[in-house]
């Protein structure tokens, strides 16, 4: 009896309470974790000046996260450049954005390649470069509502890879999503969960690196191998542009 | 000059020579037997019945012999015959049960020892009676299989399995020769095969013969029983959960016939947290002999729903947190098969075989995230929405035929066809994009020829497989070869093969929040899976009743496939552009000793494996450690009779942790809206190398506990309602419940990483089950 109390003492203190974290994985290959800028920017051809924006942050080491730390970087210097004229962005607090970097009288111009290079102390810089598509021509003779099924002819552009059409009520709206070839794109949009009658239609086109880092996959599952999709050197995050086309609908 | 001289001796003696072959079946239940040992007494020639309880003696010189049946489970039999001329045709040979008290416990152990190992170098084949005799097996196939020597698995609650370094969706699973796809219940993660109705479970590793195609790397073959002759015979086993039965009884129509079905739920959820599930399946089978042709009418039907959200939750823990919170899944998955097979003995020397089944597997699988805080930082709501959505179906109408020929010079030779009409539907989308469909019929035409040849104390098996997937694409060729020696008491064996898979399946455990099974996807217009198998072993006897079986495999895997459902949500739109190409290559070895010693019976194994990928995009190519690589695993099936009517079981399980990917930082991802021209951002993981860390090992332990009822309640209520015999079991699982073995790391800020396990307190169950 006693050989079998021992056994069991031995088994209970080999073990790990509950509310210990639990033996821990060993690293077996080496990975080397890199700082830098985390970045969002969208160049914003809409005809309205001062709608092009960058949310500037870092990255971050797991066991730096507290419940408050902060990763904004308010001290970045952001430069955006085409063959012409460059322009800085400056942060700025924003009701509808937040904390984001902005120039209230940049306005892009389409088909025009724009560079970007962000600094912050104490990491890499980091660039992107981006071409402003047009805004999309759309046949307002082909618009049809018939059957609950709005349809639109949108013509085909080169530098267009992905397109948003969203049909809007007075209550909500609908967003369908097409991938572009270049060609002449007909477009339906289900209405069937619009609440309400479309008053309005906004097309948004996108150029490649929007359009990259919009359809790439997140993960929410911890230890996961995860491709990481990046549209800028340096850094992570992404740099793009979208062109935006509206119109009433009666 | 000699050499020639041999050979005319051997073609004299064996053209004065024939073939004895039968059937063998139990006496009272008119049910075949597999594994009986048929021996020519005096000559060493002799034969094991396969799973159709069919045996064959080839080459047995002129003259008169006697025949001895032997099964651990019956009384020996014997017959004598007379070797003249023409083969012999025994027809079916009946057996009587040995005894009653302590045969099951006798099987398990001695199951490696009974049947005559032929060339199936890497099997590993279980008496169904382990099910029922190890309670915390929990009568389930898939968990009975992860105690091969041969398997690994890298995910405690997902019931998908490795086999020998290679990917889950390269096991096939057969019902009676019909492929059942996704053979699980995503409620239980269990199998889908009621216990009671298997007869015999075969798993192939490698090395398998050219008579199997279409997966690489396993092949599971479950016979289901074929009926009662006499009497109507059966099991009942209720419980909290929903109830499990089955029934055998002679058919109305003539011939003999099983019904079998389960229905569970989970009432803690259903109650509870409000949140729908059931879980079903149907097993049906019919038989009869109509002269020298065997008719079998195989059906089966599973169902499993499940509507969880974990929202619910709320209902007692409040937080104030989150808003609009959500998070769970909703999976609709429907599994049925249908089919009619005949064995017909055409000469004594010619058997013919038929097989035609229709199966079919769909499943819509829906996971979804959501919820929106306040960020007090930025001063704005932060807003996720997380879903996946796939439905996916695969439609399978297959019709094969062979001819086995009991040849000259000791060969058996068999022809075979196989064509498979396939049906895949694929509908997948991630958040609100369009999601792509994908409808594509597909064919697969096989045939496949296998040379039997025994020459003494070697045997030889020579098979070719050619495939063709597409009307319009080419013949592919899989060579097979493998032998055996006896050296003694011990047998060498050696096979080498190739195998193709035109089938694969999708990975999406980084993707979905659950990922319990396998999608399936034709490989048109590409090369198919391809492996090869080396394997090396040894097998042969401890003591009398201790066998043991060691071996050692190379795999290479030249071409695989990997879906790149990861990397660009907008590649799924095109399915074809979704596949990306690799390689890698497997190598292990097994040690397995199984049989009986004192009152204890059953099996450990020892196995060492490292598996390895690498595809171009994934690290530039670099190679890395695949997902179910696990070095080291030790596992143990021991049964004890303590008396007479009682069985205490422990089922031991230790095992090299897995690779898995941690995260070295963060960063934020952005969802763009353009329409109110507004930024969300959720933090992602950086991983920049896959499989960088190894897990720690996993210790888990399980005992159980089975009683024939001779007193009490049980045995009287069995005993009022007429039945034979009834059972108490009891198992306590995860007994070391205080030793962690986590499965996911969750990172807690201000505290660190925290080993999510998913068994924090030992499992105790106990069961009732009537017998009649």
């Amino acid at each position: 009896m006693k050989k079998i109390f021992v056994l069991i003492f031995i088994a209970l203190i080999s073990c790990d309470l509950p509310q210990d974290p639990g033996p821990m994985p060993t690293e077996i290959i080496q990975s080397e974790y890199i700082p830098g800028l985390n970045i969002f920017g969208v160049l914003r051809n809409d005809g309205i000046p001062g709608t092009s924006f960058f949310r500037v942050e870092r990255s971050w080491e797991t066991e730096e996260a507290t419940m408050e730390f902060v990763v904004t970087v308010e001290n970045a210097t952001i430069t955006i450049a085409s063959d012409s004229s460059a322009w800085d962005f400056t942060f700025t607090i924003d009701s509808l954005h937040g904390e984001i970097y902005a120039n209230p009288d940049f306005s892009p111009d389409k088909q025009v390649q724009y560079q970007l290079i962000a600094n912050a102390p104490g990491l890499p810089e980091l660039t992107g470069e981006v071409t402003v598509p047009a805004i999309p021509m759309v046949d307002t003779s082909s618009i049809l509502i018939e059957n609950n099924v709005f349809q639109v002819s949108i013509a085909g552009q080169a530098e267009i890879e992905m397109y948003d059409i969203v049909v809007i009520s007075d209550y909500n709206s609908i967003t369908q999503r097409y991938l572009s070839n270049g060609d002449t794109l007909i477009a339906e949009v289900n209405l069937s969960n619009l609440i309400g009658e479309p008053v309005g239609l906004a097309i948004y086109a996108y150029e490649t690196n929007l359009t990259q880092y919009q359809t790439s996959t997140m993960t929410i599952k911890p230890q996961t191998y995860h491709e990481a999709v990046n549209t800028v050197m340096g850094g992570y995050g992404c740099f793009g542009a979208v062109s935006v086309f509206t119109l009433p609908i009666n | 000059m000699r050499n020639w001289l041999l050979f005319a001796i051997l073609a004299v003696a064996v053209m004065q020579a024939a073939n004895v072959s039968g059937y063998v079946a139990d006496q009272e239940s008119g049910e075949t037997i597999i594994g009986v040992n048929v021996q020519v007494v005096g000559t060493g020639l002799g034969a094991a019945t396969d799973r159709n309880g069919f045996f064959t003696i080839t080459g047995i010189p002129f003259g008169g012999y006697q025949l001895r049946f032997s099964h651990i489970a019956y009384q020996n039999r014997q017959m004598d015959i007379e070797i003249a001329g023409d083969d012999i045709y025994l027809a079916t040979i009946k057996m009587t049960l040995a005894t009653v008290k302590g045969e099951s416990v006798t099987v398990t152990g001695n199951r490696g020892k009974i049947i005559k190992r032929d060339m199936d170098i890497a099997s590993f084949e279980v008496d169904p009676v382990v099910l029922r005799e190890v309670p915390t097996l929990g009568r389930d196939v898939f968990r009975l299989v992860q105690f091969s020597p041969s398997t690994t698995i890298s995910d405690p609650i997902s019931p998908l399995y490795y086999v020998r370094g290679s990917d889950p969706g390269e096991n096939l699973v057969q019902l009676d020769g019909m492929t059942i796809y996704n053979p699980q219940h995503m409620l239980s993660l269990q199998a889908i095969f009621n216990p009671y109705a298997i007869k015999n479970i075969e798993m192939l590793v490698g090395g398998y013969d050219a008579e199997f195609g279409g997966r690489n790397s396993s092949i599971l073959y479950i016979s289901s029983r074929e009926g009662h002759q006499d009497q109507v015979k059966g099991e009942f086993k209720p419980s909290t959960s929903g109830f499990n039965g089955a029934v055998e009884f002679p058919a109305p129509i003539g011939g003999t016939a099983m019904l079998s079905g389960r229905i569970l739920t989970s009432l803690l959820n259903r109650v509870l947290m409000n949140m729908p599930n059931y879980m079903g399946d149907f097993n049906g089978a019919w038989q009869n002999t109509i002269g020298n042709t065997k008719i079998r009418l195989s059906t089966f039907f599973a169902r499993d729903y499940m509507d969880y959200d974990f929202h619910r939750f709320s209902i007692y823990f409040t937080q104030p947190y989150m808003k609009d919170y959500s998070f769970g899944f909703l999976s609709d998955a429907t599994n049925l098969a249908a089919g009619i097979k005949t064995r017909t003995i055409i000469t004594p020397s010619l058997v013919g075989e038929s097989h035609v089944y229709f199966s079919r597997f769909s499943v819509e699988n829906n996971n979804f995230f959501s919820f929106s805080a306040f960020d007090s930082i930025q001063n704005i709501d932060v807003v996720l929405k997380y879903n996946t959505k796939i439905i996916n179906r695969i439609s399978d109408f297959t019709a094969k035929a062979n001819l086995t020929y009991l040849g000259f010079w000791n060969q058996t030779l068999k022809l075979g066809i196989e064509n498979s009409n396939y049906n895949f539907y694929n509908d997948a989308g991630i958040f609100s994009d369009k999601s792509s469909i994908t409808d594509v019929n597909s064919a697969l035409l096989s045939i496949y020829f296998q040379d039997k040849l025994e020459l003494g104390p070697v045997l030889i098996k020579l098979g070719l497989r050619e495939a063709r997937f597409h009307r319009d694409s080419k013949w592919r060729i899989e060579p097979r070869a493998s032998m055996a020696i006896k050296l003694g008491n011990s047998k060498l064996k050696a096979a080498w093969g190739r195998y193709h898979q035109f089938i694969t399946t999708m990975n999406t455990q980084d993707v979905e929040i659950s990922q319990y099974l396998d999608y399936y996807f034709p490989l048109r217009n590409v090369q198919p899976l391809t492996s090869i198998h080396y394997i090396l072993g040894l097998e042969g006897h401890l003591s009398p009743k201790l066998d043991y079986t060691i071996t050692a495999y190379y795999k290479d895997l030249p071409v695989l496939y990997r879906f790149d459902y990861n990397s660009n949500a907008s590649s799924i739109f095109s399915y074809g552009t979704a596949l990306e190409q690799g390689s890698g290559q497997a190598h292990g070895a097994e040690l397995m000793i199984r049989g009986d010693w004192n009152r204890f019976s059953g099996w450990t194994s020892y196995s060492w494996s490292r598996s390895t990928r690498s595809y171009p995009t994934v690290q530039n190519g670099r190679e890395f450690l695949y997902d179910g690589d696990q070095t080291h695993n030790l596992k143990a099936v021991l049964l004890y009779k303590l008396t007479e009517d009682i069985t205490a079981s422990t089922t031991v399980k230790f095992s090299s942790g897995y690779p898995r990917t941690w995260e070295i930082g963060n960063y934020n991802h952005y969802t763009y809206d353009p329409l109110s021209n507004t930024v969300g951002v959720f933090p992602e993981p950086y991983t920049p190398v896959k499989n960088n860390y190894r897990y720690p090992a996993r210790l888990e332990i399980d005992i159980g506990w089975k009683k024939k009822l001779r007193s009490g309640f049980g045995y009287y209520l069995a005993e009022y309602i007429g039945s034979d015999e009834s059972y108490f079991t009891l198992s306590i699982s995860n007994l070391l419940f205080l030793r962690r073995n986590p499965y996911m790391y969750i990172y807690i800020p201000e505290y660190g990483y925290y080993g999510y396990d998913i068994a924090y307190f030992p499992m105790v169950s106990a069961g009732y089950s009537i017998k009649f």
